[in-house]
């Protein structure tokens, strides 16, 4: 057995976590010396502990199992490899050893976390893969769970750019937990990234495994972007963590009616940055010098979504007050896309939506909104969410819809002059 | 000394013409029936002998033998009595020979002799002017009912003496004795039409819900399968309530099948000879397999046959047993449910348009991420109650939402009387393509149909197969599309199928992704 096999079998002991190892090493060397150790092992340990890893090691080939986690393509790093991640090392306590499948984080590369609950909305499902995407198209590593909802999405969204991702599981780096997320999970595997895990490989999902996780994905991480979130949620906890390790943590604002946005906004009460773009989480990388000259001012049509939508209404209404003829007004609405001007990314009833659109002066029909929308959701433009609820999706346009809107800020400043 | 009176049998929807022989001879006194008789028929003999001896007639001390024939027939039903105590009276030479010779009795006795109505009257009487038979003898609650039948001249009697008199009579003093009932089917059916129009409540009572008032339009122009899915409070209820007023007036045709069945089922109400309006059923889900689907030793039609040509209408479908749902498959398919027990195999009509509403997880309020939890691994459970057959059955599938109080818009929506107009000429066009073919609605379309009459052009060819692709759907569900489809070309007055009615009509294919 070389060293290397000698630290595996030290990971695989049971009853010996991270700091009962520390305590092993400091008192006897190498994992080597504690292996070859007999009876002095009762000095460190106890009667039973002691026990119970020679019984282990009656029934433990660890050679045999370090060659078969290699026939899997899983790679074991401890603290004392030179490829151990640096971020890990700067830990309080460092994991004595990661397994891995695929790459492993560079260290020289910036790596983002994109955090947020499984069960999330249509807004935070558009919000997580167009920060994802941005993200790796900007050479930021995505780090993440890998779990249903926000994390996965994220992590989905930086593949499709091209981009790299690490997800950090709760069980061994071997299974595919959620079994739903069974394609990034493969499409990671296959060079997109690396699958991270602290647990030996077999070692099945449990609840008290997922602190430790999110603790290493807060630690992989150069800072955190938390995208949805309750306010009590697994995923303020991995927050917390990031805190403790000094990171940076960044929140997607939300409404304030919306449950789902409540662990957003209170880190953002509590002094957590603002993510309104993706530049705002590069510049903090410091990959861009300054800030992009990109509009700010407006946040996404948060709390005041019906004024938003009011002015959205009245713009259109100004557009198309020239013309007089209202077929002719509804011909030009229809031909222009414009019913995209009224859709939103969180999911509008067609009762709603058309509402809306005669409010601003357009007779439409039902039935023409309907196939409209349908004609959009085609283009990839909008999407049906449900039955009748219809949402505007399209990844990266959610940034070049921002510059746009600068336009309608402006606009919107000038009413309040006259206020 | 022998009779023979023409009387009548309904097996399943089947109704026979059956012949009650009496035969009086000379022997030990005793009075037999034979004919493969369910027991209420058995006990018929001592109801006749009763009755005759309270109207005044005493039997003679023979040998009389009743059989009913033809004899492999199960008999069931009260309905034998009357022709039996008649074809005695005729057997003693009490009424003059030949008086009953083409004449149609039935009716129950009573032991004082009078005459009771009894189930099954429209198709017995139907049956049997096919069969050349114009004049039946029942008893007066069911008259107007056998009166329906074109061509039956029917008499309600009420006592076994009043019988007896009017036997006696000539033919011509026996009309003036008691007159046939004469009833107006298409009269009837027009009034029925008329009453309907004030039928509450009204679609008008719903504003605000467009979507969901244009998808109840569209179902019920072409008589399609409707799932509404949405939160408590939604108004899904609401909507399927009131679906029965803007449904296409049953046709003479229907309204005659319907009446046969209720009859059958002895849901004809007091009076009531004829169902001028579509049944609308909303089984509790409780129901248990048999009374949703038919049953019982002498199978009886179940809930599902009750509402043939009208609505069954589904609240809170997932709460139903998986078991009775199931039931559906094979009616929605065939339009027909065979039932088959150990005294036989009977088929009942089930032509239904199958109405279901259901919450979209346990709590009900998803996709409302502020006030649901549920997971998807819960929802699945939940929606995995309904089978994927019968939701990949339901061409139309819509959202209900909850309507916001203060963004409603007040007054008048569009009533009930208005949508009714655009069914009825949805259903004109309709009757006018499918002239001279069994197709009656557009949902009736068989797959091998659609090319013929849901034809398409090059440029909406195009559309639907790109719908077809990026919606990633069944063959079955483009089908269902183009069903769909075509009723909406109907609703518009269009002979094509334009782009815009293939996609309005993908809006309501979002039930293939809840089965994932």
């Amino acid at each position: 057995m070389d060293e290397r096999q000698y630290r595996f079998w030290l990971h695989q002991l049971p009853g010996v976590g991270d700091r009962t190892a520390d305590r092993l090493l400091a008192a006897f060397g190498s994992p080597k010396a504690v292996c070859l150790a007999k009876d002095e092992l009762k000095k460190v340990l106890g009667e039973k502990a002691v026990e119970r890893i020679m019984d282990f090691n009656k029934n433990f080939d660890a050679q045999r199992a370090y060659e078969q986690m290699l026939k899997r393509k899983i790679s074991f790093y401890t603290r004392e490899d030179e490829d151990y991640p640096e971020r890990l090392r700067k830990l309080s306590y460092p994991p004595y050893g990661l397994y891995c499948l695929g790459k492993l984080p560079k260290d020289s590369h910036p790596a983002a976390a994109i955090i947020g609950a499984r069960e999330c909305s249509e807004y935070g499902r558009y919000v997580a893969k167009a920060f994802g995407g941005e993200l790796a198209k900007a050479g930021v590593a995505v780090i993440s769970g890998m779990a249903r909802g926000i994390d996965g999405l994220g992590q989905q969204a930086a593949l499709k750019q091209g981009g790299e991702t690490y997800a950090v599981l709760g069980c061994g780096a071997d299974i595919c937990y959620p079994a739903s997320n069974k394609a990034l999970y493969q499409e990671i595997v296959d060079g997109g990234g690396g699958i991270l895990s602290v647990f030996p490989p077999g070692t099945p999902p449990a609840k008290r495994q997922f602190p430790e996780r999110n603790r290493i994905v807060a630690g992989l991480s150069d800072l955190v972007l938390v995208v949805e979130a309750r306010q009590k949620s697994g995923t303020l906890i991995t927050v917390d963590m990031a805190l403790e390790q000094g990171k940076n943590v960044y929140a997607v604002p939300g409404r304030l009616t919306d449950r789902l946005s409540d662990g957003c906004n209170l880190l953002i009460r509590q002094g957590a940055g603002i993510a309104l773009t993706p530049g705002d989480l590069l510049a903090e990388l410091e990959l861009l010098g300054n800030r992009k000259a990109i509009g700010t001012a407006k946040a996404p049509q948060a709390a005041g979504s019906e004024e938003t939508a009011e002015t959205e209404a009245d713009l259109s209404r100004e557009n198309l007050s020239q013309r007089d003829n209202s077929a002719e007004k509804k011909a030009s609405f229809l031909k222009g896309g414009m019913i995209l001007e009224f859709l939103d990314s969180y999911p509008k009833s067609a009762d709603e939506l058309l509402a809306k659109i005669r409010a601003a002066g357009i007779s439409l029909e039902l039935p023409e909104l309907l196939s409209g929308l349908i004609g959009l959701c085609m283009e990839g433009k909008a999407a049906q969410a449900g039955g009748s609820c219809f949402f505007r999706c399209g990844e990266p346009e959610l940034f070049a819809e921002r510059q746009k809107n600068q336009y309608n800020d402006k606009k919107k400043g000038k009413g309040e002059e006259g206020l | 000394m022998f009779s023979s009176i023409i009387t009548g049998a309904v097996y399943g929807m089947e109704s026979h013409l059956v012949r009650a022989e009496v035969d009086l001879s000379s022997g030990l006194p005793c009075f037999i029936m034979v004919g493969s008789l369910g027991r209420e028929v058995k006990e018929s003999g001592e109801r006749v002998r009763i009755a005759l001896k309270n109207t005044g007639i005493s039997l003679p001390p023979m040998h009389i033998s009743v059989n009913l024939s033809p004899a492999d027939l199960k008999k069931v039903g009260t309905g034998y009595d009357l022709p039996i105590a008649v074809g005695v009276l005729t057997a003693m030479e009490k009424l003059p020979r030949g008086c009953t010779e083409g004449m149609l009795i039935l009716g129950e006795l009573g032991l004082n002799g009078e005459i009771k109505g009894i189930k099954g009257v429209l198709p017995v009487a139907l049956n049997a002017v096919r069969a050349g038979i114009t004049r039946c003898l029942v008893p007066e609650e069911n008259a107007r009912e056998a009166a329906v039948a074109e061509g039956m001249e029917a008499v309600g009697v009420s006592s076994l003496s009043q019988v007896i008199d009017y036997l006696r009579l000539s033919r011509k003093e026996q009309n003036r004795y008691l007159p046939p009932g004469k009833v107006d089917v298409d009269a009837l059916l027009r009034e029925g039409r008329e009453k309907e129009g004030e039928r509450r409540p009204d679609f008008g009572e719903i504003t605000g819900q467009e979507s969901l008032k244009r998808a109840a339009l569209i179902a019920a122009a072409g008589f399609h399968h409707l799932l509404i899915m949405g939160p408590p409070g939604s108004g899904k209820t609401m909507l399927a309530k009131r679906l029965p007023t803007i449904l296409p007036a049953l046709t003479k045709e229907e309204s005659l099948e319907v009446s046969a069945l209720y009859s059958i089922a002895g849901r004809l109400g007091a009076g009531e000879c004829l169902v001028t309006s579509r049944p609308f059923l909303s089984p509790h889900h409780t129901v248990s397999p048999q009374a949703f689907s038919g049953g019982g030793q002498i199978p009886r039609p179940g809930i599902v046959s009750l509402a043939h040509r009208g609505i069954l209408f589904l609240d809170e479908m997932p709460e139903f047993k998986r078991q009775t749902l199931d039931l559906l498959r094979q009616p929605l398919e065939s339009k027909e449910i065979q039932i088959a027990r150990s005294n036989g195999c009977v088929t009942y009509p089930a032509d239904v348009m199958l109405v279901g509403a259901l919450n979209p997880c346990p709590c009900g309020y998803y996709p409302d991420r502020n006030r649901c939890r549920c997971t998807p691994f819960e929802r699945h459970n939940y929606l995995s109650h309904i089978s994927g057959p019968i939701l990949d059955r339901m061409d139309l599938c819509i959202e209900a939402q909850r309507p916001d109080l203060f963004r409603v818009e007040r007054g008048q929506g569009e009533t009930s009387a208005k949508m009714r107009r655009k069914v009825e000429q949805a259903r004109r066009k309709q009757e006018e393509r499918y002239r001279g073919t069994k197709i009656r609605f557009n949902s009736d379309l068989e797959s091998g149909e659609l090319d013929e009459y849901c034809a398409l052009g090059e440029k909406e060819r195009e559309i639907l197969e790109k719908l077809f692709q990026k919606m990633d759907l069944s063959m079955r569900a483009c089908h269902r599309l183009l069903k769909v489809a075509r009723t909406i070309a109907d609703l518009e007055g269009s002979e094509r199928i334009l782009s815009g009615h293939l996609a309005e009509a993908a809006v309501y294919r979002m039930g293939d992704k809840l089965e994932q």
